[in-house]
């Protein structure tokens, strides 16, 4: 038996009633329908418990479930596997979050996210850093004896540490030449610069979508002028990363 | 134009996975079995405590650099 409601979406329109059938099947084969207050809709169907255990078809049916939903609504979509036990439940969840969910609404109506990672191959790419020493320019280092294992420790770590300085800022300069074009086409966005051996940047944005076409425009041509690096980009999503939401 | 976009099944399952197990309205703490008067019980958090080990096996090394938001 059916006995929990799984919430796919929080819907910016109140599409309560029977003039409103989705058309879409939800997980556990059964049909997506709305529970309505105000304006405001949450997108939902009945599931049985064990329906919601996470897998490879059920994330990708999950999404897509979503996705049908975005195509004919702004919507804030719901973390998986939020589930209530009554229409009652979602009401009472619709009408204390009602002032956060209308503003989050707002943020991202006619808009989409994209998804951008920048890789590498960290053993592969020479990024020109700057590996000549100078020991003039440490004048106490260089007065000590040249044979002094104590000199040449310090030595070999300045110089490590030179190497890596350079090379943590020729990665800064990579990403803000990647990332300065891209904000500005961007209504939000979210960088995270990680630098691992295979990757350096971890980004979403949030784009309006009469904007989308020049986005990714732009990525392709920052792509062409970059080819040492390869870009990974996924979108348009509807805007999971910019729904800041904990319901009460 | 869409010839950018990434189309590879495997990136697409750590993209959905990463945005429906962690992103979205979010139920506020840890397992809630009830908030005043609603009956809300919450199954997400098990389904992600198990699958963050196949998470951390898509993601790679652990990420370390906080997270730049616009203010």
């Amino acid at each position: 038996m059916k006995n929990y409601k799984c919430i796919y979406a929080i819907l910016d329109s109140n599409v309560n009633g029977s003039d409103h059938k989705p058309d879409i099947m939800g997980l556990d084969s059964s049909s997506v329908y709305f529970v309505g207050y105000r304006n405001i809709s949450a997108a939902i169907s009945d599931v049985n418990r064990d329906t919601i255990k996470i897998s490879s078809d059920i994330a990708f049916s999950y999404e897509k479930i979503i996705e049908n939903l975005w195509v004919k609504y702004n919507l804030l979509p719901m973390r998986f596997g939020s589930v209530v036990k009554s229409n009652a439940n979602i009401i009472e969840i619709l009408k204390r979050n009602y002032a956060n969910f209308i503003d989050n609404l707002k943020k991202v109506e006619n808009k989409s996210e994209f998804g951008l990672k920048i890789l590498w191959d960290m053993n592969k790419t020479d990024f020109n850093t700057e590996k000549t020493f100078n020991l003039d320019n440490y004048k106490k280092l260089k007065k000590l004896n040249k044979n002094s294992i104590y000199r040449n420790y310090l030595i070999d770590k300045l110089k490590q540490h030179k190497s890596e300085d350079s090379f943590m800022k020729k990665i800064d300069d990579i990403i803000e030449e990647i990332h300065s074009p891209l904000k500005r086409l961007s209504y939000l966005y979210k960088v995270k610069k990680i630098v691992t051996p295979k990757i350096i940047l971890n980004a979403t944005y949030l784009v309006k979508n009469d904007m989308k076409d020049e986005f990714i425009q732009k990525i392709r041509q920052i792509k062409e002028e970059k080819k040492n690096i390869q870009f990974l980009l996924t979108g348009p999503w509807p805007s999971y990363n910019f729904v800041k939401i904990s319901i009460k | 134009m869409n010839d950018v976009i990434t189309k590879s099944k495997d990136v697409t399952l750590l993209e959905i996975l990463d945005r429906i197990l962690n992103k979205g309205v979010v139920i506020a703490g840890d397992i809630v079995i009830s908030v005043a008067d609603i009956d809300l019980v919450y199954l997400g958090l098990k389904l992600l405590l198990s699958s963050v080990e196949t998470m951390e096996k898509y993601r790679g090394a652990p990420i370390y650099s906080p997270y730049q938001e616009p203010s």
